[in-house]
């Protein structure tokens, strides 16, 4: 059974794959004004792998509308949970 | 939902002339691409191409031969997987795998095939509605 922790925690591996730092340590207040690396580009390979990943597939309105990654991991949470 | 062609294929030749002003912009003038004895003592039947003119006919593809319009390349990796030679045909065979409408993107996969069918190159893309 997923949980926003377990959500999170696969969030975090891909934010290191994508971003290729093995020290980023997201949390759910994590936005892109915290993580250096996390620009207009990395942000569409964070978003194509995390859909990927999870399978699901994300609007831009939807991508628009979360204010940090917690917002985004209670959405994938609810995606997968359908 | 925009509609598009998911597969492509279109052959390039790694004429000389192409080499000679990937030369003149670029200035790699590393020996094993211009110097056939060089070439064969590290190994190699000819001089080789440099792998990244393949980037050029990629460039070319999103430009040009892709349907849609208003699209950038906003990331690009490229493996090679053997070495190509002068005036050597290649086969390039395009993928477009899905459009992620979150971020624009179209994600596609490519592949270079040699005149022997032989997979020279292959590579992915993220290609950016602008």
């Amino acid at each position: 059974m997923q949980s926003e922790q377990t959500i999170l925690a696969r969030v975090n591996e891909i934010f290191i794959d994508v971003l290729d730092d093995e020290d980023i340590q997201i949390v759910k207040a994590t936005t892109a004004d915290d993580v250096e690396d996390w620009d207009s580009l990395s942000h569409i390979q964070l978003i194509v792998a995390i859909e990927k990943d999870f399978n699901i597939r994300f609007t831009a309105d939807e991508i628009e509308s979360y204010s940090n990654v917690g917002e985004m991991c209670s959405a994938i949470l609810a995606r997968v949970s359908e | 939902m925009l509609s598009y062609k998911e597969n492509y294929s279109l052959d390039y030749t790694l004429s000389q002339e192409i080499q000679d002003s990937f030369i003149d912009a670029f200035k790699d003038t590393n020996p094993i691409h211009i110097n056939e004895d060089y070439a064969k003592s590290k190994g190699f039947q000819a001089r080789i191409m440099h792998g990244n003119i393949l980037s050029g006919f990629i460039s070319h593809f999103v430009g040009v031969e892709f349907e849609l319009e208003n699209i950038v390349i906003a990331s690009q990796s490229m493996n090679f997987h053997k070495p190509v030679f002068v005036n050597e045909i290649l086969r390039l065979k395009v993928k477009v795998k899905d459009y992620l409408e979150s971020v624009k993107v179209y994600n596609v996969s490519f592949k270079f095939y040699n005149s022997e069918n032989e997979k020279v190159a292959s590579g992915k893309l993220l290609l950016k509605r602008v």
